[in-house]
């Protein structure tokens, strides 16, 4: 699997270029959609944009507003894609109401097995199963650094912790 | 859960409405059908899974992701009028904003 790059938009929101379609690939587009980790969903989308994509109108769901609010939400079923891999997932739609961007969230990183890395000018979405191998090696690597960096206790550490011992006795 | 069969039915029936053709009437009855049918019973042993409610039989579909649980429903009866639900949870999913000029609801939903 890939590691995908991002940008920053203007206003300082990270930016990922994603293909999305509905029944059938033909009907694909690209779009330059907000990294949202507000948003716990896979995609949301005006539907003026999902209407040329062929998406597949599934249903309803609720929705959680930032000020706990809830609203109803119609849903879809698409799949988006990036380079050779692709994930299908359920599409919120705005009717509307929402934000005029594309949004993918916290179910797209999940389905995609991707972990967002923001710093300084980088938008980076790495592989999830190779950042936890860096962070075990790096546990690992600290663990071995701690234990050498912290001295075994010596002879008078024992003695003087049993002279305590004895003495609460 | 129902006091009595007769009125399980009249849910049912209700949920069953042929007039059920624009999503409030959709996402209304999905969360009725779902808080008197299976709220109590999903929330004490599948707290975090997704339930996708077939408002036109009242049976729910569970899955631990919301396309797996559509997937089910959509299997099982293709034709149905779907509301998705996330158990435990006041909204299936949350979102970062809050209302616009337009409003926080679609105006579908009005």
């Amino acid at each position: 699997m890939a590691h995908w790059t991002g940008y920053f938009d203007s206003p300082g929101a990270p930016r990922l270029k994603i293909s999305i379609y509905g029944c059938a690939r033909q009907f694909s587009k690209e779009f330059d959609v907000v990294v949202d980790t507000g948003f716990s969903g896979f995609v949301s989308m005006p539907i003026i944009e999902a209407f040329p994509l062929g998406l597949i109108l599934c249903g309803t769901t609720t929705t959680i507003l930032a000020d706990g609010s809830q609203s109803f939400k119609l849903t879809a079923v698409g799949t988006a894609f990036i380079e050779k891999e692709e994930r299908a997932g359920i599409i919120l739609l705005n009717v509307g109401s929402g934000p005029s961007d594309v949004l993918v969230g916290m179910e797209f990183l999940k389905t995609f097995r991707k972990t967002l890395f923001v710093h300084d000018q980088v938008v980076a979405l790495l592989d999830t199963d190779e950042v936890n191998k860096w962070v075990s090696a790096a546990a690992l690597e600290a663990s071995k650094l701690l234990s050498t960096a912290i001295p075994e206790p010596g002879l008078h550490e024992i003695q003087a912790a049993s002279l305590v011992s004895e003495a609460k006795e | 859960m129902f006091p009595n069969r007769a009125q399980e039915e009249a849910t049912v029936v209700a949920a069953m409405n042929p007039h059920l053709t624009n999503p409030k009437q959709v996402a209304e009855a999905g969360e009725r059908i779902y808080a008197e049918r299976y709220k109590d019973q999903f929330e004490r042993d599948q707290s975090g899974k997704f339930a996708v409610v077939d408002v036109t039989t009242g049976k729910a579909y569970l899955a631990d992701s919301a396309i797996d649980a559509f997937r089910q429903a959509a299997a099982d009866a293709s034709l149905g009028a779907f509301h998705l639900i996330k158990v435990g949870s006041p909204g299936a999913f949350r979102v970062g904003y809050s209302g616009s000029s337009n409003g926080t609801l679609d105006w579908v939903f009005r």
